[in-house]
């Protein structure tokens, strides 16, 4: 069930707070864990369910073995625990592909393995290893709760699309008696209604232009319509996304809990390596925790770096889907935060303006290798986007002129929030009819158009 | 001290109250929208609905025009269909369409959905006339303000008005293709042909087939080809083979299967950029000249 659908809304939200707030104290743990059992099951179905739950027992029970045990032991438990979840991630969302691609090269048909990649799986496996990495470490103490760690791991408002949660980041709120607190819940609430709007307003109506695009066909696009197209693209998958780690930390805000920002002004950044520290932080987090550092980092010379970091972002890359242009975009990230580490990277802090135009001339690019996974269309993209490189025929000399009255002001809108006042207002002006009268359209506009349209599927919820 | 938002209490209770309301139906005027909702979706979707139709709370139920239903003897009986895609058979009557060019076109009208949107981009006829709108259904065509003519929108019967067209292109369908049964559609349809007819008195129309989609997508969704077989089918009954024409231009871009050739299209649905003038040639063989 995603959270800008009206049975969500209507049915689900409502329901849910009524009872996690009627319940005394004590139980609101349970309801949580209960309540978001059934959030998945409703919104993925039986068998995922039983993926995330035999997840939650195995990680529950790993973190507990692991904190009881003693030398050798713990780490037997942890490269169990990692194995199940390494292993589940692998088998639902990259077997099929692997074995794809074993068949092309010994010349045998796999097409017979077919299996449903479980919702959310990558995040919460994620999430998973991280917690067994955590106690394994003594970073965090292992929950001895069933109830508290499904909680903790399976809590709807993050469960399908993160903020990849780690447990110190709501161990606090999760052992305490989380009083109904109406400034939280409006608080939340208001966060909430923001998230919505990125989503369905910004998001849901940008994507239609990559659809117009798609069917016009990449290769017969004039070169502006090209450019545009990616920019317009950029703008649709940060408001999805950032549209609804918003919404995740206003529900979980309105629970009682206070969940890390994802998305920081992602666009303001001056190079691609600050760009992912902005942009789905607690994935670079991740990242940098779990792999990178253990793989040695920045302090163990620049051979080790360089290894480091190409793991890093080809994994990144494969992480957000299992097709080839998503390594080909991991490399491409790779080779841009290795050229600023060990060449540009002074170049870029000194100069201001320069450094903005080079990062926004990139990302649009990387974006556009993000989402097409056919490399033939990748290519014909490019090669419009650059178009000395081909051709040119077919092309309607008008093409942008046409999409650029419908979009125009979504452009405007999409830019504009990416920029840093419009938060500064926000911040400042929450409580104020000034923040809450627009607010208050805003969510009347999503009502409409969720009810009327055309619903564009999650851009991440190949996940 | 906390301030007081009233976001969430004005929210919850509007919504609330707008839901209920719609529920209840006091009016009656949401009764076809709430039996066409979905099984978990509220009530309040239907409000919405309703508004884009024009129909509001204080809306007299009734007054809106319903969805005509077939009389099956109304609806034409066409002494001949000429079926223009087989022209080499040997029995064929001499047909009456010769081979045109781009200034047949001056004063040709194209009335369409996305499809004659992008032929209107790609097929290079410029000089020609095109109301045309993304998502436009027959219904619409005849109902809404879709057109734009001098900076106001207005409806097809005032845009009919305004000039005399020599022929009218329509390729509609593809949008409503989930909704009404084909003879419903069909009976819309003839409105549609009815208004044209009367608006253009001297035009040759027509009627142009529904495309096909690619077999993934019918397979996938409901735009099913055997539902715009079944249309084109019902359409087709409505030419007369003297002013209104039926054309089938699906095997330009089907496949062996006869689904839109999956390599033609980006999207299953439309095809891309270049083939329109494949579309626009196939078009130049069937003029009719008087």
């Amino acid at each position: 069930m995603s959270f800008s659908t009206l049975p969500f809304l209507f049915y689900f939200l409502p329901a849910f707070l009524a009872v996690y707030y009627i319940v005394p104290a004590r139980f609101r743990n349970a309801v949580l864990a209960l309540g978001s059992l059934l959030f998945y099951w409703l919104g993925a179905g039986t068998g995922a369910l039983l993926v995330l739950v035999a997840l939650i027992l195995v990680n529950f029970a790993a973190g507990r073995l692991i904190e009881d045990a003693h030398g050798d032991e713990r780490r037997a438990w942890l490269i169990l625990a990692l194995a199940c979840d390494v292993g589940s991630l692998f088998y639902f969302k990259y077997m099929g592909w692997f074995l794809e691609n074993l068949g092309r090269l010994t010349n045998t048909d796999f097409s017979f393995f077919r299996v449903a990649l479980p919702l959310g799986v990558s995040f919460y496996v994620f999430q998973s290893i991280a917690y067994v990495a955590d106690v394994y470490r003594g970073d965090a103490e292992a929950e001895r709760s069933l109830l508290d760690y499904t909680a903790f791991q399976a809590m709807f408002p993050q469960l399908v699309m993160g903020p990849i949660l780690r447990l110190r980041d709501v161990s606090a709120e999760l052992h305490m008696k989380r009083p109904f607190s109406r400034a939280a819940v409006e608080s939340g609430f208001s966060l909430f209604v923001v998230g919505l709007g990125c989503k369905v307003v910004l998001a849901d109506q940008l994507a239609s232009l990559w659809t117009a695009l798609e069917r016009i066909g990449f290769a017969y696009l004039s070169a502006p319509l090209a450019w545009f197209g990616a920019v317009g693209y950029s703008l649709q998958l940060y408001y999805d996304f950032a549209g609804y780690s918003l919404m995740a930390m206003g529900l979980a805000r309105m629970l009682g809990f206070v969940i890390p920002r994802n998305f920081d002004l992602p666009y303001c950044s001056r190079s691609i390596s600050e760009f992912w520290r902005r942009w789905h932080i607690t994935l670079g987090i991740w990242f940098r925790d779990y792999l990178y550092i253990p793989l040695g980092g920045s302090r163990n010379g620049k051979r080790r770096l360089l290894l480091s970091l190409f793991v890093v972002w080809t994994l990144t890359g494969l992480w957000h889907g299992a097709a080839w242009n998503f390594v080909l975009w991991g490399l491409v990230l790779f080779v841009f935060i290795a050229l600023e580490k060990f060449c540009i990277g002074g170049f870029l802090e000194r100069h201001r303006f320069l450094s903005r135009l080079y990062f926004l001339f990139l990302i649009p690019q990387t974006w556009v290798v993000f989402r097409i996974s056919d490399l033939g269309e990748l290519g014909d993209y490019f090669s419009r986007l650059y178009p000395f490189l081909s051709s040119g025929e077919s092309v309607f000399a008008g093409d942008l002129l046409r999409q650029l009255e419908s979009y125009w002001w979504l452009f405007a809108l999409g830019i504009l929030l990416a920029t840093p006042w419009p938060r500064r207002f926000y911040e400042k002006y929450r409580a104020t009819p000034l923040v809450w009268l627009p607010l208050f359209t805003v969510f009347w506009l999503c009502l409409y158009l969720i009810a009327t349209g055309t619903g564009n599927p999650f851009l991440y919820a190949r996940f | 001290m906390s301030h007081f938002s009233p976001l969430l209490w004005l929210c919850a209770v509007s919504a609330a109250a707008l839901n209920s309301f719609t529920a209840l139906d006091p009016t009656g005027a949401y009764e076809q929208y709430l039996d066409a909702l979905g099984e978990n979706t509220p009530a309040i979707a239907a409000f919405f609905n309703a508004a884009e139709s024009g129909i509001f709370p204080w809306t007299i139920p009734g007054v809106s025009e319903p969805i005509p239903s077939p009389v099956p003897d109304l609806l034409p009986q066409p002494p001949e269909v000429v079926d223009p895609v087989i022209p080499d058979e040997p029995e064929e009557p001499v047909s009456q369409f010769t081979t045109v060019d781009a200034s047949y076109f001056d004063d040709a009208l194209f009335l369409g959905d996305s499809h004659t949107d992008g032929f209107h981009d790609y097929a290079g006829l410029s000089n020609a006339t095109y109301f045309t709108k993304n998502g436009l259904t027959v219904k619409d065509a005849v109902e809404k303000s879709f057109i734009e003519l001098d900076g106001k929108k207005v409806t097809l019967a005032e845009a009919l008005g305004t000039r005399q067209f020599g022929k009218v292109y329509i390729l509609l369908g593809i949008n409503e293709i989930g909704a009404y049964t084909a003879a419903d559609w069909a009976a819309q349809y003839k409105s549609l042909l009815d208004l044209v007819r009367e608006k253009q008195p001297d035009a040759v129309i027509f009627i142009q087939s529904i495309f096909h989609t690619t077999q993934k997508k019918s397979d996938s969704s409901y735009f099913k080809n055997e539902v715009i077989n079944e249309r084109n089918a019902a359409i087709a009954q409505l030419a007369d083979g003297k002013t209104i024409f039926y054309l089938d231009l699906n095997p330009l871009f089907d496949d062996e299967n006869g689904a839109l050739r999956a390599d033609y299209s980006g999207d299953g649905v439309h095809v891309r950029a270049p083939y329109y003038v494949q579309w626009r040639d196939e078009l130049y063989r069937f003029g009719v000249v008087k």
